[in-house]
């Protein structure tokens, strides 16, 4: 008896606990998804908006229902969007690669460093977020702008092997240069926290069994790091798909991505229907290209000892 | 303790009696600052400014339900737009006695005939902007806007021209090369303006009409479309700075659009009256005078025209001397609209390249 009053206690205690977080998602994610799916079978407004979902039929005055499905017939018959969706899904799969390229061995570096200056380290990879990720992004104009030293020293290298100059500024590399500096703390942190938990055992019983460095690493290290290697693609990969401010800043007329248009949608063309429609089908894909992923990664051994 | 407890009661008192906010939806430096402090010192109140972009965001915030707004600057069609949508008050003229100062040839316009929700702001020539020594050396033809269009000439400066992030502004720059009327709603003249944008869009490197003229100052934007106030003020800065000039100006030969500004006042502002004021002070001839020495807008008040210097009078990117070739945008019809805004969507997130 005394146990189930604790338990009902406990189960109590959960449902208080998680109250205040279940509605701020229902009200601030449900709803507003559900909204979007509604709008996205709705007819663009006059002025903006969305059309009233009663209305008379100007020819023969009987009332109709204005539901549609013009708007997703109109994204999956143009070209156009689906150039933009394979678009930001490369952009995004660079990034994400790249980011753990650069990532990975710095956030080893940091975990495997002495204890007193671990958190300094740390603390200068979230330095960078103390200043407005817009000013960020405009001090890498300054930095690829074509008067900039880095821009003189690339096109010096380039005329040496003879090639043509090049602008670095306003350009797909551009882009993704910034989506790489943006998103690479959300890479290293999960990664550090991850990595500062391997027990140093392992190595050492690697190396006792005969096993070199180079093993310990891709048999002990990389194996039991997958959750931080899973948890930071996806930090990286599902904000990237959505990006526009970077595009728009520093990209070029061929370097638009699908965010670009959505915001256009909304804020300019004042579509809701398509600017909804493409939303539902971002979201969707990078819900199916997560699932896939997980699904891969969750059949590999490493995982499954790491989840232990 | 207590003393800490009275200067927190204090200080909520200040706030709480602080003067009340007058919420003003504009453009970024589009109004002086004198005018600012004049309006807040004569009323008791702040007048605070919310920026925007352009008048299609605006539109579409506007749209979206956004309000507490006391006065807007909407450009023509956008005040057409407005008053369509229910969403402006039709003006009092009795309560604008200032109304008086403005040329009687900037009253009345199509967009709002008689200006029955609507009085004139300042007006901003649309024309491009560039690079002297690069359009000598490269033979362009400035005051043409085949300088944009025509590929023999954009071959020469790939990748180092922007044209404006404004489906308006692009199409009809490019209807008004063709010798079409800027304001066409035939879609075959529409069909040819975008054949004209896609066959020059892959040597335009940016659609840009927010930072366009930190590339003309920099020097890796050669030419581009751009506004007399952004042109006055990136002049204006490097004047200050003790840089070399090297960015030109001209109107088009084929002609121009001008971005009519107005102000108007929305059914949702809390303090009507206020609103009133602040529109009747904009149209005083100081405050008018302050706004086109400080921003470099074209405005329609006679006495503050009389009071300019000729330094400001004589460019012609700011009051042009031909006004039968300007032209002011109309509003689209809601069919043309969606049509032209799909039509611009493809355009630019087409993009003229393979991935």
């Amino acid at each position: 008896m005394k146990n189930m009053g604790k338990l009902q206690n406990t189960s109590k205690e959960k449902l208080v606990l998680s109250l205040p977080p279940s509605i701020y998602l229902v009200f601030l994610f449900l709803i507003p998804t559900l909204l979007m799916v509604f709008i996205a079978f709705r007819e663009p407004g006059d002025y903006g908006g969305v059309a009233p979902i009663f209305a008379k039929d100007p020819d023969t005055g009987q009332s109709i229902i204005n539901l549609t499905l013009s708007g997703f017939e109109y994204a999956f018959t143009n070209a156009f969007i689906w150039k933009l969706f394979f678009r930001s899904i490369l952009y995004s799969v660079i990034t994400t690669f790249c980011c753990l390229i650069i990532g990975y061995p710095l956030a080893l570096l940091i975990a495997k460093s002495n204890k007193k200056y671990r958190d300094l380290l740390l603390l200068l990879v979230i330095i960078p977020f103390w200043s407005n990720f817009l000013i960020r992004v405009y001090a890498w104009m300054i930095i690829l702008g074509p008067s900039s030293g880095l821009s003189h020293a690339v096109n010096y290298l380039l005329g040496i092997i003879g090639i043509a100059p090049v602008d670095l500024l306003f350009s797909s590399s551009a882009v993704i240069i910034c989506l790489v500096y943006i998103n690479l703390p959300f890479m290293i942190l999960p990664l550090y926290a991850n990595l500062e938990k391997h027990d140093g055992a392992l190595l050492e019983a690697c190396r006792d069994l005969g096993g070199t460095n180079r093993d310990a690493f891709w048999q002990i290290t990389i194996p039991l790091s997958l959750p931080g290697i899973l948890a930071g693609c996806g930090l990286v990969f599902i904000p990237c798909i959505g990006m526009f401010v970077v595009p728009e800043l520093v990209g070029n007329t061929c370097s638009m991505m699908i965010g670009n248009l959505i915001k256009q949608q909304f804020l300019q063309t004042m579509n809701w229907p398509l600017g909804s429609v493409t939303s539902i089908v971002m979201t969707l894909s990078v819900l199916g290209i997560s699932l896939f992923v997980g699904f891969i990664a969750s059949r590999t051994k490493g995982l499954k000892y790491a989840r232990k | 303790m207590k003393k800490i407890i009275a200067i927190y009661l204090s200080l909520f008192c200040v706030l709480a009696h602080a003067v009340s906010p007058f919420n003003l939806f504009i453009g970024s430096n589009y109004i002086a600052d004198s005018t600012v402090q004049g309006f807040d010192n004569q009323n008791k109140c702040t007048l605070v400014q919310n920026f925007f972009n352009d008048n299609d965001e605006m539109l579409a915030k506007i749209a979206a339900g956004a309000n507490g707004y006391n006065a807007i600057v909407a450009t023509s069609y956008a005040v057409e737009q407005l008053a369509k949508m229910g969403k402006i008050i039709p003006l009092d003229k009795t309560k604008l006695p200032n109304l008086k100062n403005i040329d009687p040839k900037f009253l009345n316009q199509s967009f709002d005939p008689n200006n029955k929700y609507s009085i004139p702001y300042a007006y901003n020539p649309v024309f491009l902007a560039y690079n002297q020594s690069k359009m000598k050396e490269l033979n362009i033809p400035i005051n043409s806007w085949a300088a944009v269009f025509e590929p023999k000439y954009l071959k020469k400066m790939s990748g180092h021209v922007t044209v404006f992030d404004s489906s308006r502004n692009v199409i009809a720059a490019a209807l008004l090369y063709l010798g079409k009327d800027p304001n066409s709603t035939n879609r075959d003249d529409l069909k040819a303006a975008r054949a004209l944008i896609e066959a020059a869009s892959p040597y335009w490197v940016k659609y840009d009409s927010d930072s366009y003229y930190r590339g003309l100052m920099r020097g890796d934007v050669w030419i581009s479309m751009a506004y007399s106030i952004d042109i006055y003020k990136t002049l204006q800065d490097m004047k200050a700075s003790k840089m070399p000039i090297n960015i030109g100006s001209s109107l088009q030969k084929e002609g121009n659009m001008i971005e009519f500004d107005n102000l108007v006042i929305p059914v949702f502002s809390n303090n009507i009256d206020l609103s009133y004021k602040f529109l009747n002070y904009s149209l005083d001839a100081k405050s008018a005078y302050d706004l086109s020495m400080m921003t470099g807008s074209s405005v329609a008040n006679i006495p503050a025209l009389a009071k300019l210097p000729e330094s400001v009078k004589s460019i012609d990117w700011i009051y042009p001397r031909d006004m039968s070739k300007i032209h002011v945008f109309k509003m689209y019809d809601p069919k043309t609209r969606i049509y032209v805004n799909e039509m611009w969507a493809e355009i630019k997130m087409n993009g003229a390249c393979s991935i």
